[in-house]
């Protein structure tokens, strides 16, 4: 039985007034784990161009304290 | 033109007062090195994620400037690295001049948890 799974399509290429910016935290955080790892393109079906400036806008929002580099979900 | 962007953390336990003569002493130092200043924003006190220096909160600001001077960027990072009240910053080269950021877009920012 083959799984058939419906094809995603990325969010900012849907959607081009969607700017990628690291100041966009609340933003940025859809496509961050609650531990605030990033989430893989393969999940969230961003295309490849699109997973590239996300990478860079969290790793800059996490320099600036927007975003954590690692939340620890035991202690809260 | 070269257009420039930075975001800074401020000591949380500052005045109004002595915030404005920081970011006076910032314009100053922008001006010296040939820059010229396109928009100040205050985002205000607000949690920081991790602590930096033993500080759970800090007051963002955003400042974006333009200048013929290349060597600029590194010049005010240097500065603030050597500024006690300036808890973290982070430049970003913007590849075009940026559009005066909507009174929206500001709001959604300052939004508080």
């Amino acid at each position: 039985m083959a799984i058939i799974s419906k094809k995603k399509i990325c969010k900012f290429c849907e959607n081009p007034s969607e700017k990628i910016d690291y100041k966009n935290y609340k933003m940025l955080r859809r496509f961050v784990t609650e531990q605030g790892k990033i989430i893989p393109s393969r999940i969230t079906g961003t295309c490849s161009k699109h997973q590239r400036e996300l990478t860079k806008a969290i790793k800059r929002a996490r320099n600036i304290a927007l975003l954590p580099y690692a939340f620890d979900v035991t202690q809260s | 033109m070269r257009y420039y962007e930075n975001l800074f953390i401020v000591h949380p336990n500052y005045e109004q007062a002595k915030l404005n003569s920081i970011i006076e002493s910032l314009k100053k130092e922008i001006n010296e090195q040939q820059g010229n200043i396109l928009t100040v924003e205050d985002w205000g006190k607000r949690r920081l994620v991790y602590p930096i220096e033993k500080q759970k909160y800090g007051t963002y600001i955003l400042i974006q400037y333009e200048s013929e001077n290349s060597k600029i960027n590194r010049e005010i990072e240097s500065w603030m690295k050597l500024n006690q009240d300036i808890l973290a910053n982070i430049t970003i080269a913007l590849d075009k001049k940026p559009e005066p950021r909507s009174k929206a877009q500001t709001d959604n920012d300052n939004y508080e948890e």
